[in-house]
């Protein structure tokens, strides 16, 4: 293996809140190596979007802490930098592609500023340059007619095309690290597709090593080359997409690749993860999945001893489960359904 | 530090030619925003020509359709252009004095359109130099608290905790000063006279209400998702602020502005006629009424016709304010029937 170009250690985020303190990520660790395209994966709440936002310095401090952890980014720990260096990090070395394109772009600005603004934050270049750079960029992404586009405001794009533009500007300075963050969840389907081809094409572009936060398991099978599954802040497997689909080790990931209906098979009901996911606030001791593990069965061990992220079956793949074994040769349908739904 | 400093040479990614953007499929406008924004899309894409407005071309648009804020607009640009070229527009010097004509009531003879005083001056003349004096006052009280205003409520809003708690502390302190007592003193201190003092004392004590609303919008706004994705882009705060942020709050901004003119207009008004703003022999619209007032059982015209002026232009202020506040709103994009 490479050098990671991004190494997160024992990071963990908290938020004060009136019941008390969350913390939303909980002792997180894993490499980013470059080139390869990272997805973490996980319900809301897990901690997906929070881990990444607090290695860029985007965590509002107050009500949000880094209680400890690093980030390491080209040997510099990115939680101990000054906001200025990790400002002029921000849209040059480690870009952000936002969920939701209708509200990311400023409604007042023209869009083609808005691209040229990342250019102008990073590169002493002046308007027509930035103005030259952007519609290069815009038709890189896909927009049609970019010269007249440019001078466009938000509300003359559509959502897919406005999509288009924030991944402009996320890649405008070639960044090392690009971290999606639920790229696709606000647009409708027919638009996911073009917009998973133009974040390929990005990718090329600008061989950026890319983090992928989604819910999508879709679009992980589609983009991923490892996959991050968390769960209540913590990291519960982490292995190489096929492995995750085809061999998971974590009774959590089973029961994600369990809820996904089969176009092959007739199914009448979807098979969901009985339960919920556990308060952040006052975290129950033990594993944080054992309430609704079918692996758990009510072992004292899973309730007491707080599994650590383990290797499993050869390299490169982990899980944090005391019975991980027990799943070994095991494949699908290990959640039990509904009472009188099955069938 | 040097690490993170890299400036490549390549620059932006080219597309290869043809490969794109066809193989990623129509550009299908599909989204849940406005149908209006996709009805533009949607002609583009299929070439026909449409012209695409500018945010201004709307506030323009709204702000022309809204009639009573157009007719104020048309009778202020009257009254104030009269104060502006108060030199052409008085027939005569605001303190030439006619002792035989003195005390006559209006009339069109010798152009004594608001009558005269009892030194015989021309009461229209006076009151045009009294408007150019009011309005002086008024625009840079308006400038001046505006600027105030928006600054420290900008810092209060994007900065928040420590900052906002002392930036609005301040700001409390100055509301809670009981205003005509403070600009009575402070005209008192500071010597009465000049139009500017007036303007400075004046400013001084409205600059909180803008504050209060720059602070309120910028909190706000800190919040979009466009801030932090210009965040995430590597901008820095000032840029922020202003490329960002100020232009979304410019309609409260300018409504505020234009309310305080009005109010300045209204306030210097009540400092001239207690004889603590603008002092003779300057005209001003306060001081007009103020030295009317002692005959005004027998020369009525003398309170009537700069108090008339006054309403009409605080009148026509706040209702080109109304205008503006509607016309200039970024999330409304119908245009007013």
């Amino acid at each position: 293996m490479p050098e990671p170009i991004l190494s997160i250690r024992d990071l963990v985020v908290e938020f004060a809140t009136e019941d008390g303190v969350v913390q939303a990520v909980d002792g997180v660790s894993y490499d980013l190596y470059p080139g390869e395209t990272l997805g973490i994966v996980g319900e809301s709440g897990s901690g997906k979007s929070v881990s990444q936002l607090a290695i860029l310095g985007l965590i509002p401090q107050p009500p949000g802490r880094i209680a400890s952890g690093e980030a390491i980014f080209e040997g510099q720990d990115l939680l101990k930098q000054s906001k200025k260096t990790l400002r002029r990090l921000r849209g040059d070395n480690i870009a952000m592609v936002f969920q939701d394109p209708m509200t990311s772009l400023n409604p007042v600005l023209k869009v083609g500023d808005q691209i040229g603004e990342a250019i102008r934050a990073h590169r002493d270049v002046d308007r027509k340059a930035a103005r030259e750079q952007t519609i290069r960029l815009l038709s890189v992404v896909g927009v049609p007619n970019p010269e007249r586009r440019f001078d466009q405001y938000p509300h003359e794009f559509s959502g897919g095309m406005r999509q288009r533009a924030m991944i402009a500007m996320a890649i405008a300075n070639e960044p090392k690290v690009l971290i999606a963050d639920e790229p696709t969840t606000a647009l409708d389907v027919t638009i996911q597709a073009q917009i998973l081809e133009v974040l390929k094409k990005a990718q090329d572009e600008t061989h950026a090593a890319t983090i992928l936060i989604t819910h999508d398991l879709g679009l992980i099978a589609e983009m991923a080359d490892r996959v991050v599954v968390m769960y209540a802040g913590k990291v519960v497997e982490l292995a190489d997409v096929g492995k995750t689909f085809s061999a998971p080790r974590h009774p959590y990931t089973v029961g994600l690749m369990d809820s996904l209906p089969r176009l092959t098979v007739d199914e009448d009901w979807l098979r969901p993860i009985p339960g919920q996911p556990p308060s952040l606030i006052n975290r129950p001791p033990g594993c944080p999945f054992h309430p609704r593990c079918f692996l758990s069965r009510g072992r004292a061990v899973c309730r007491e001893e707080e599994p650590p992220l383990r290797p499993i079956e050869g390299e490169g793949h982990l899980t944090a489960c005391h019975f991980a074994e027990e799943l070994e040769g095991q494949q699908g349908k290990l959640v039990e359904t509904p009472a009188g739904a099955a069938g | 530090m040097t690490e993170f400093d890299r400036h490549s040479s390549g620059g932006i990614p080219t597309l290869d030619a043809g490969a794109d953007p066809a193989s990623l499929g129509p550009a299908t406008p599909m989204s849940s925003g406005s149908i209006q924004a996709d009805e533009f899309a949607l002609v583009h894409e299929h070439g026909l020509e449409l012209k695409a407005r500018s945010q201004w071309a709307y506030a323009r648009k709204r702000f022309f359709r809204h009639r009573l804020a157009m007719a104020s607009l048309i009778v202020l640009i009257v009254i104030l252009g009269a104060g502006v070229f108060a030199k052409q527009v008085a027939p005569y010097a605001y303190d030439q004095q006619d002792f035989a004509h003195s005390g006559q009531g209006p009339t069109l003879e010798g152009h004594h359109f608001f009558g005269t005083d009892v030194l015989g001056r021309d009461y229209f003349s006076r009151v045009v130099y009294g408007i150019q004096t009011s309005e002086r006052v008024a625009f840079l009280v308006a400038f001046l608290s505006t600027l105030i205003g928006t600054l420290i409520g900008a810092f209060a809003g994007y900065y928040g905790g420590a900052t906002d708690n002392l930036l609005m502390r301040l700001t409390d302190l100055v509301l809670t000063l009981p205003g005509l007592a403070v600009l009575l003193t402070a005209a008192a201190f500071m010597g009465n006279g000049k139009p500017t003092r007036v303007a400075f004392i004046l400013a001084f004590l409205f600059w909180t209400g803008l504050a209060r609303i720059v602070r309120g919008t910028f909190l706000s706004l800190r919040e979009k998702e466009y801030v932090e994705a210009a965040k995430a882009a590597g901008s820095g705060d000032v840029r922020i602020m202003l490329r960002h942020m100020l232009p979304n709050a410019i309609g409260p901004i300018v409504v505020n502005a234009t309310l305080i003119v009005g109010v300045a207009i209204l306030t210097e008004a009540a400092l001239s006629f207690l004889g603590f703003g603008v002092q003779p022999p300057t005209p001003a619209l306060g001081s007009l009424i103020n030295e009317g007032q002692n005959v005004s059982s027998t020369m009525w015209w003398l309170v009537t016709f700069p108090g008339l002026t006054i309403v009409l232009i605080v009148l026509c202020i706040n209702f080109i304010g109304d205008g503006l506040r509607d016309a200039l709103d970024p999330t409304q994009r119908r245009l007013r029937a």
